[in-house]
């Protein structure tokens, strides 16, 4: 009873540890290669539950995609300058037996990948000018070409490592240190350009409108000057006028009252006259009452 | 008992990601401690103590391997919260999607369960990492870009996200922030490149946010990476600090330019309607000065007119009392020397005519 009892549970206890050894989970997010003794013997890619044989063993891939994200990578451009060219890759292992044989590791074949994407990234870029790989050309599509034309080379490069690439992508396109320093130096000479533009702009705009401001005073003045001496000379015309019209009625009695308030108003006090007593005035003063 | 000692408590209650060598380890352990069990019943012989110490253990035996099975098949409740989901694999294929709450799952190793932040919305920072102090950093080579007229701009900005499709995110994607992170400066890249800096720093940001936020969705959209860009937010957009103060001096000078102009526009403003009304004035004066002379010479005519017809009346009379009357007055005033006609002829020159301020009339 005992001893029988104790002989069941090893068996259980061995059941269960070979059970454990021949079977094995693939996730979906991995693929895998079965090594016999570091022989591939298959490639598992299909996600569930499988077996093998209890001494084989596993190496185990991702089966996503996957970035690798290198280093910024000095570029020569058709112009000759150069530029630091920083570019993820995105990409999927497509045939884990090749990596597997060519690489052994993901890490392993993933800086082999990395080596073809820097020489693609090169060889395109090369054949453009620095404006056009930072602008994109003219109507701003050359930049999606280049990364298309890159990943396309890349992707056949890549494809005796077992991979495809699906995505080369240029993060930065940036200028080296010394050519930055020029640019800067490019920049705050333009910058002071505009300002001084706008500076004289302003000046330019200010004397206008002064000038066309003074302009517009003396031409205000001088109409409304024309238009008061015209004022004054009808009045004075009419005035005359009104004049005449009486006066002419009886012209020696005009002179002679004119000539009387001439005198009232011109000999005021403290004129001194001198009088002959002969004259009209004094008709009666020299002759008494003969 | 061996079973109550925390350490060895639920072995399989530590969630999904327990590894196979683990449960190796528990049978190892169980069958050491079987071993000992029987172990100590065989040295006991065949005596009555023996005997129902080996009875009280088998019946203990039962109970630790129920309450390991309840504790294994507990080991599959788990809680999904409000913002998040839980993607359910059994055997590593994805078998269901679950949503917030309590539940439960085959224990492992038959399912594993994933859980997600869905709902909840993701932030990458760009050109820039909030500090936990709420400070700020700067990542100049993430800021600092090229824009289309070969300028350089300093942009820091924000990409919020959400995860669209669990199934796309987990299965098809190996590190979800750091795609959006690459895409995304890889985008801003893209469309600062064919943008005029002038434009960037002023009137097209809100362009920028769209096109850029448009062409993150599309990249990602083309890796199946299951995730929706809600945002794209521009939190910083200035000129490299290099050249920060040749910018800003075009900004003054662009208000000195509009203030010179108004200063201009403020002398017009202060002389044309002063101009304007002296010259309303003038016009107003010589139309008072026309109205005054009419008016006074109609008087004055009229006068004579009244004068003469009362003169005609009586002509002589007339004539004699007004100059009379005029004499009288002017007379009145003035001082007076009386010469005769003949004597003025000599004495005249000798006067003092120096002291005269008035008129002198010789009649």
């Amino acid at each position: 009873m005992n001893a029988k009892q104790n002989f069941a549970v090893i068996i259980l206890a061995a059941i269960v540890v070979v059970m454990s050894m021949s079977t094995y989970v693939v996730d979906q997010r991995e693929q895998v290669l079965v090594l016999q003794f570091g022989n591939p013997k298959a490639v598992v890619q299909e996600s569930g539950l499988h077996f093998k044989l209890p001494w084989q063993s596993l190496e185990r891939f991702d089966s996503r995609l996957l970035v690798q994200d290198a280093a910024p990578n000095e570029v020569i451009t058709k112009d000759k300058k150069s530029i630091l060219v920083d570019a993820y890759t995105r990409w999927k292992i497509t045939d884990p037996l090749r990596v597997y044989q060519v690489a052994r590791t993901q890490a392993g074949v993933a800086s082999r990948m990395e080596d073809v994407v820097r020489g693609k990234v090169r060889e395109v870029l090369g054949q453009h000018t620095l404006l056009e790989i930072v602008s994109g050309g003219k109507d701003a599509t050359l930049r999606i070409e280049l990364m298309r034309a890159i990943r396309d080379k890349a992707d056949i490069g890549v494809h005796e490592l077992g991979l495809t690439i699906e995505d080369v992508r240029i993060k930065r396109a940036d200028l080296p240190q010394e050519n930055s320093e020029a640019v800067f130096q490019r920049m705050k000479a333009e910058r002071n350009r505009i300002a001084k533009e706008y500076r004289s702009e302003g000046e330019e705009a200010a004397k206008e409108i002064r000038a066309e401001a003074d302009k517009k005073r003396k031409v205000l003045l001088a109409e409304a000057y024309k238009n008061a001496e015209v004022l004054r000379g009808k009045g004075e015309a009419e005035t005359n006028r009104i004049y005449v019209k009486a006066h002419s009625k009886d012209p020696k009695f005009y002179a002679f009252m004119r000539s009387l308030e001439a005198y009232r108003e011109s000999i005021g006090e403290g004129s001194r006259l001198i009088i002959s007593p002969s004259s009209e005035f004094f008709n009666f003063f020299e002759q008494g009452t003969k | 008992m061996p079973w109550s000692d925390p350490n060895q408590q639920n072995p399989w209650g530590k969630g999904p990601n327990q590894q196979p060598p683990n449960i190796d380890e528990v049978i190892r352990r169980l069958q050491e401690k079987l071993s000992g069990l029987f172990g100590g019943g065989g040295s006991g012989g065949g005596n009555g103590k023996g005997f129902s110490g080996f009875k009280a253990n088998k019946a203990l035996l039962t109970g630790v391997l129920g309450i390991l099975a309840l504790l294994w098949l507990a080991s599959g409740i788990y809680v999904v919260a409000a913002d998040e989901q839980a993607v359910v694999l059994r055997f590593g294929q994805h078998s269901s999607t679950k949503g917030p709450g309590l539940n439960w799952h085959l224990p492992y190793p038959m399912e594993t369960v994933e859980v997600l932040p869905v709902t909840r919305v993701q932030r990458v920072e760009i050109g820039f990492r909030g500090l936990a102090d709420g400070r700020v950093r700067k990542v100049n080579q993430e800021s600092l870009m090229l824009t289309k007229d070969e300028n350089i701009v300093d942009i820091s900005f924000i990409v919020q996200y959400k995860i669209k499709d669990v199934g796309q995110y987990l299965f098809n994607i190996d590190n979800g922030p750091k795609t959006v992170r690459d895409a995304a400066e890889s985008s801003i890249r893209e469309v600062i490149g064919r943008t005029f800096i002038d434009d960037v720093l002023t009137t097209r940001k809100a362009e920028v946010e769209v096109e850029t936020e448009q062409l993150i969705q599309s990249i990602l959209d083309g890796y199946k990476a299951g995730i929706s860009v809600s945002t794209v937010k521009l939190q910083d957009v200035q000129p490299p600090e290099r050249v920060i103060k040749e910018f800003k001096d075009v900004a003054s000078a662009r208000e000195d330019r509009e203030r010179t102009k108004n200063e201009a526009q403020a002398y017009a403003n202060d002389i044309i309607p002063k101009a304007r009304g002296e010259a309303k004035k003038m016009v107003l004066d010589a139309e008072a000065y026309r109205a005054e002379i009419i008016d006074r010479s109609k008087g004055e005519a009229d006068r004579f007119s009244n004068m003469l017809a009362a003169y005609r009346e009586a002509p002589g009379v007339t004539r004699k009392r007004l100059y009379l009357e005029t004499m009288q007055e002017v007379l009145t005033k003035a001082d007076k020397i009386i010469v005769d006609k003949s004597v003025a002829d000599r004495v005249l020159p000798y006067l003092p005519l120096d002291r005269a301020t008035g008129k002198v009339e010789v009649k």
